[in-house]
């Protein structure tokens, strides 16, 4: 009897043991995961906001795009203008080379 | 020797003094717009420097709607009367609403960038939008090959015309399936500060401006070219020239 209260006794202190082990061993990985630290727990910042959208960079980007948009679609328009003229010098020479 | 034949009558080369003071008054507008906007516009409580992006966002919006709608009436007036003033003023219209179109849509994901913290959301606003600018893109990539025949003006007369409709159907999707697109200056909105409205007032006036110029400038380019093309099949009819 008292053998068995011995290897009961022992057994169950092998278990206590092993499973706080494994507890503190898996704190100690949560720890150092963060991956699985994100899916177990949801923790609050601390100090500034963590993620932070630079809206003056956003409005810099717009207005830049815009003008960019404008100037390119203006050159465009300066170039059509331009070929139109050089076709239109074109024509003239040659119907005035062709003249009787 | 006159060769201008007379369904292309001559344009006047010089330019009017109208368009310059039109010019003129534009880039005041858009520099009176910049300092309000900037200068004396308040920061938005909530989206802080941001907003200021709608100052430019819904003007151009209004210019799209300008732009496309002129050119479904060119295409109209093009399909019934075949005259090439029509197309022009069809052509000069879906390049301005288009040009508009793409300063509303690089602005509007940057914008959304910050309010929903994506880019792009297939919001029904904004698909709409990207549906009727692929449609007036596929207008310009059809008149973008050479000069066109009477075949590529009546297709894309009809193309502006189908693009047409999708207008209301950007203007009043938000209220028929709601979406993320923001509505403030409609009747469910709550509508912008009060020393906000000047320089959105402003910037809708430059935008009025600087479409009318745009549209003059583009129609004026297209009739020469329209001019040019008479010229060249006149005399190649007559044989005469023939290298241009």
């Amino acid at each position: 009897m008292k053998r068995w209260l011995l290897a009961l006794s022992l057994f169950a202190c092998v278990g206590a043991f092993g499973a706080v082990d494994s507890a503190s061993a898996q704190d100690a990985a949560t720890e150092e995961d963060p991956q699985s630290s994100r899916a177990a727990t949801f923790r609050a910042v601390s100090g500034p906001q963590a993620e932070r959208v630079p809206g003056g960079l956003l409005t810099v980007i717009a207005y830049g795009g815009a003008w960019v948009l404008v100037l390119g679609y203006l050159w465009r328009l300066g170039r059509m203008h331009a070929q139109n003229e050089r076709e239109l010098s074109a024509l003239k020479k040659s119907l005035e080379s062709n003249a009787p | 020797m006159a060769l201008a034949p007379s369904s292309t009558p001559s344009i006047p080369s010089r330019v009017s003094p109208l368009w310059h003071a039109l010019a003129a008054i534009t880039i005041t507008l858009f520099l009176v717009s910049f300092y309000l906007v900037f200068e004396v516009a308040p920061v938005e409580e909530q989206m802080g420097l941001v907003q200021k992006i709608f100052y430019l966002h819904v003007p151009s919006a209004y210019g799209m709607y300008v732009g496309w709608t002129l050119s479904a009436v060119g295409g109209l007036l093009f399909l019934w009367k075949r005259s090439d003033r029509w197309d022009a003023l069809s052509v000069a219209g879906a390049e301005v609403g288009t040009l508009f179109a793409a300063i509303v849509l690089l602005t509007g994901p940057l914008w959304g960038r910050k309010a929903w913290g994506v880019y792009w959301a297939w919001d029904p606003r904004i698909t709409s939008t990207l549906l009727t600018a692929m449609i007036y893109g596929s207008f310009l990539a059809l008149r973008s090959f050479g000069a066109a025949g009477q075949a590529e003006k009546r297709f894309a007369a009809a193309l502006a015309i189908v693009g047409f409709p999708l207008l209301f159907l950007i203007k009043y999707s938000v209220q028929r399936w709601s979406g993320q697109h923001p509505v403030v200056l409609t009747g469910q909105g709550g509508g912008i500060h009060p020393d906000m409205v000047p320089a959105l007032i402003c910037f809708f006036l430059a935008v009025t401006g600087f479409a009318i110029w745009l549209l003059w400038t583009r129609i004026r380019i297209e009739r020469h070219r329209q001019e040019i093309v008479a010229i060249e099949l006149e005399a190649a009819r007559r044989g005469l020239g023939g290298e241009s």
